[in-house]
């Protein structure tokens, strides 16, 4: 229940910043997968993530979060409570 | 589910809203249900419920599930239309496909709820998807203009420029062409640049340069950077690129070697300059090197002959002297105080520094755009010419009108030391050749009187150019200045506390650049100080004067339309003033005014004794002096505080009363106001016992005005003593009439109230 629950917010965020369509993004997106995914976006992205779930992130953190599932890893180990 | 009835709309809201958030939304709907047939009473729960509801149908919106959506839209409607309703129904229409009403529902929940960022943002989708570009561009700025997050601000730069890009039809008035050079990631500072330059309605091509080739940009003529033709070049090389040893390890060297490694790294920036000035006309602006947060020595760094500090400083202090001798075309961006105001350790954020170098956090980009638009709408000529203040709530707390010149707030206490701190920056805009001007809502004599005689204000009358006090509403007012000054009205800055006045003038004069200030008079400083509009490249002399010079030229226009009225007839003209002289003696509010004429007035001044202001306050609190103070208004206007004489008499009932002091402004001079100022002197010493009046005249060089005084007033000349000749009037004999032109209004009967 809750990964369901994170993973439709984190799918949301993403595609609400990349600026792509809600269903374009999906458990296999990752910075390989899609398109508008670029470096750039990718800090966007970072800084929309944090803002959403009033986290801040490492550095390493940062790195290791370049997809979906990765993302719904960091969150989980911040102890995200949706 | 009858017992709902009983629930609590807030329970019920917030119990709705924890299931919305785990997307439970039949739960969350039965949590809303009891209220839908039984709505709440008041208005403020049933526009929660409304607000509720709509979240709900959002959420079905997102899921596609159009008639549950439709459903409980249309229940939330019969509750409230609030902005949230009107932006759910936005979005459901969107979603099927109903563009035309989506759009109008944004615009009505906007005009209801002008500051909500995220529908600026579904709007301005919409019209993108309907290829209304110019409309979808200028939604996207509006919701940039009302404050929206980094990751928005970084996407809807990317969409304007998309949408709305510079093109050979943009108007040259409009548009600028920037290069970015430097040493880090400049991607984001071109987002916030194009946002900032669109909001001040400027149309940016901005060019960045490749990652860190600043260097191979400059120095070769055929450079994508010269072939791009620049208005503007932003250098913004970080120091430790350039001369890293006096980041890292400074007192490695000796101070010889640190002195020339300073001069050396100022002089290798100064080559840069030159190739630059050599292949571009452009603007270029220099970032200066901003002294790090820590220096290895720490808290010795001042203690050590020539520490870090002192080196970073040498560098900038080198390249400014240079700058204004070889390069007139380069100023300089001071990142000590640019990023001083947002703290230097929310400059960078380390972790995008190392990922991404990364240099600027969405704070120093907002600093930094800010600053860089100071200088880019100098040079598009976008400077405005003239500050346009309201009285009350905006120079000083409260309405005159209503608490008096004494109730308002403006001193050296709070609330009065924000207005005064606000007073000293709009002070010294105007020595920086910004015109000042006055328009508000008001009683001209209650206002003028503060701008003149209240202690504490440090802007006076003549420090206006124009000044509109008077019941016209404030467009008309801000015409009537821009007319008089012979400006556009865009060149005006209109500032006013009042969000009512400031949207209608925003509304009909959009020319007009028209300053809300906060609701909090701390913060009317700082809101003055970021404006951006009143910069200029050079600073001249003549700038330095303006203000001063065109408010001479009101007060010679008023000279000379009254010499032009006075040679139609004197009789006649003054009659026509409706000359009102108000004589009182000093209190508190009027002693230090009173010093200070008895210390300037020169012409007509019938004994120049320069009383200090103690002196005076002590004739004040004597039982055997009076200090009249004497202010005068006509159909034009209050003139003030512009009359002082001192009586004084040796016990009550003594025989001879003898005038001290005497005095009017010059600007009051030739209206009967001396003798109106006689008339009351002479009345209170007859009514105190006294049979003779005595007046003295100590000639001057400049007092040739005052010495006919008492010669036409009916005393007769008894002698010289040491100082001047003695005049007596023989109060039995003679009463002194106030001229018939004007009316005297005297408060109490001065002396015989002791």
């Amino acid at each position: 229940m809750m990964n369901n629950l994170l993973h439709e917010r984190v799918c949301a965020v993403v595609a609400e910043t990349l600026g792509t369509a809600p269903a374009d993004i999906s458990a296999d997106s990752s910075t390989q997968s899609v398109a508008a995914w670029s470096s750039l976006a990718h800090l966007r992205l970072l800084s929309s993530l944090e803002q959403a779930f009033g986290i801040r992130f490492t550095m390493a953190e940062m790195t290791s979060m370049t997809s979906v599932p990765a993302i719904e890893r960091v969150l989980e180990a911040h102890g995200v409570d949706v | 589910m009858s017992e709902g009835a009983h629930l609590d709309v807030g329970l019920a809201v917030h119990i709705a809203q924890y299931y919305l958030a785990r997307r439970r939304l039949n739960e969350a709907r039965a949590a809303l249900a009891p209220f839908e047939d039984a709505p709440p009473q008041t208005l403020a729960e049933r526009r929660a419920l409304a607000d509720a509801l709509a979240s709900l149908a959002s959420a079905h919106t997102l899921r596609r599930d159009f008639d549950l959506a439709r459903d409980v839209l249309a229940t939330a409607r019969t509750l409230a239309e609030t902005p949230a309703v009107l932006c759910a129904g936005a979005a459901l229409a969107a979603a099927t496909q109903q563009l035309d009403v989506a759009i109008a529902g944004w615009r009505r929940a906007l005009s209801l709820e002008p500051s909500n960022d995220a529908a600026w943002r579904d709007l301005a989708r919409a019209f993108e998807t309907m290829g209304d570009a110019s409309a979808a561009a200028a939604a996207y700025l509006a919701s940039a203009r009302h404050g929206t997050s980094h990751a928005n601000m970084l996407a809807i730069a990317e969409r304007v420029a998309a949408l709305a890009p510079a093109s050979p039809d943009t108007r040259a008035a409009e548009r600028i062409r920037i290069a970015l050079l430097g040493s880090s990631t400049l991607d984001h500072l071109r987002a916030y640049l194009e946002v900032a330059c669109r909001l001040d309605g400027l149309v940016p091509d901005i060019y960045l340069g490749p990652f860190g080739q600043y260097a191979q940009e400059i120095l070769n003529p055929q450079s994508a950077l010269y072939a791009f033709e620049p208005d503007v070049v932003v250098l913004a090389v970080h120091g430790r690129t350039l001369f890293p040893e006096l980041y890292d390890a400074p007192f490695d060297l000796s101070v010889a070697e640190r002195k020339s490694a300073a001069a050396a790294a100022a002089d290798g920036v100064a080559d840069l300059l030159s190739q630059l000035s050599s292949h571009t006309a452009a603007l270029v602006l220099l970032h200066t090197f901003g002294v790090p947060q820590y220096s290895s020595l720490s808290t010795l760094d001042l203690h050590d002959e020539f520490g870090q500090t002192a080196i970073f400083q040498s560098i900038n202090h080198a390249l400014a002297e240079r700058i204004r001798r070889d390069f007139p075309f380069v100023r300089l961006v001071d990142e000590d105080r640019v990023f001083g105001r947002i703290g230097k350790r929310h400059v960078t954020d380390t972790r995008m520094w190392y990922l991404a170098r990364i240099g600027f956090t969405e704070a120093a980009l907002e600093a930094l755009s800010e600053e860089y638009l100071r200088y880019i709408k100098a040079l598009k000529g976008r400077t405005r010419k003239c500050l346009v203040l309201d009285l009350d709530n905006t120079l000083w707390g409260g309405v005159v009108a209503e608490i008096g010149p004494h109730g308002i707030a403006v001193g050296h206490e709070a609330p009065g030391n924000a207005f005064r701190a606000f007073q000293e920056a709009i002070l010294s805009l105007s020595k920086r050749g910004v015109i000042l001007a006055i328009n508000s809502k008001n009683n001209e004599s209650d206002a003028m009187q503060v701008l003149q005689e209240h202690p504490d204000m440090v802007v006076r009358p003549h420090h206006f150019a124009s000044i509109r006090i008077n019941w016209n509403d404030k467009v008309t007012n801000l015409r009537s200045i821009a007319e008089e000054l012979n400006i556009g009205l865009d060149s005006l800055v209109f500032v006013d506390d009042n969000p009512a006045e400031c949207a209608l003038v925003r509304d009909r004069l959009p020319e007009v650049l028209t300053v809300e200030l906060p609701p909090d008079p701390a913060l009317y400083r700082s809101t003055l100080l970021s404006l951006t509009d009143f910069e200029t490249l050079t600073l001249s002399d003549e700038d330095r004067q303006r203000g001063q010079l065109y408010a001479q030229r009101r007060e010679r226009q008023a000279w000379e339309a009254s010499q032009a009225h006075a040679s139609e007839g004197l009789g006649d003209y003054l009659s026509q003033l409706d000359l009102i002289v108000d004589i009182a003696e000093a209190d508190e509010f009027a002693l230090p005014r009173v010093a200070q004429l008895l210390s300037k007035t020169n012409q007509f001044n019938v004994t120049t004794r320069r009383h200090t202001e103690a002196a005076v306050r002590a004739f004040a609190a004597a039982a055997d002096a009076t200090v009249y103070a004497a202010r005068v208004r006509d159909r034009f206007g209050d003139h003030g505080l512009v009359g002082a004489a001192i009586l004084t008499h040796a016990a009550p009932g003594d025989l001879v009363w003898e005038i001290d002091s005497l005095l009017l402004s010059c600007r009051i001079m030739g209206r009967g106001v001396e003798t109106a100022m006689l008339s009351v002197l002479a009345a209170d010493a007859k009514a105190a016992g006294a049979l003779r009046l005595r007046g003295i005249i100590i000639p001057t060089a400049k007092n040739a005005p005052a010495r006919t005084l008492y010669s036409a007033h009916g005393f007769t000349h008894s002698g010289e003593d040491a100082e001047g000749q003695v005049w007596e009037l023989d109060l039995r004999a003679t009463a002194i009439q106030a001229p018939p032109w004007l009316t005297l209004s005297v408060r109490d009967a001065v002396v015989a109230r002791r």
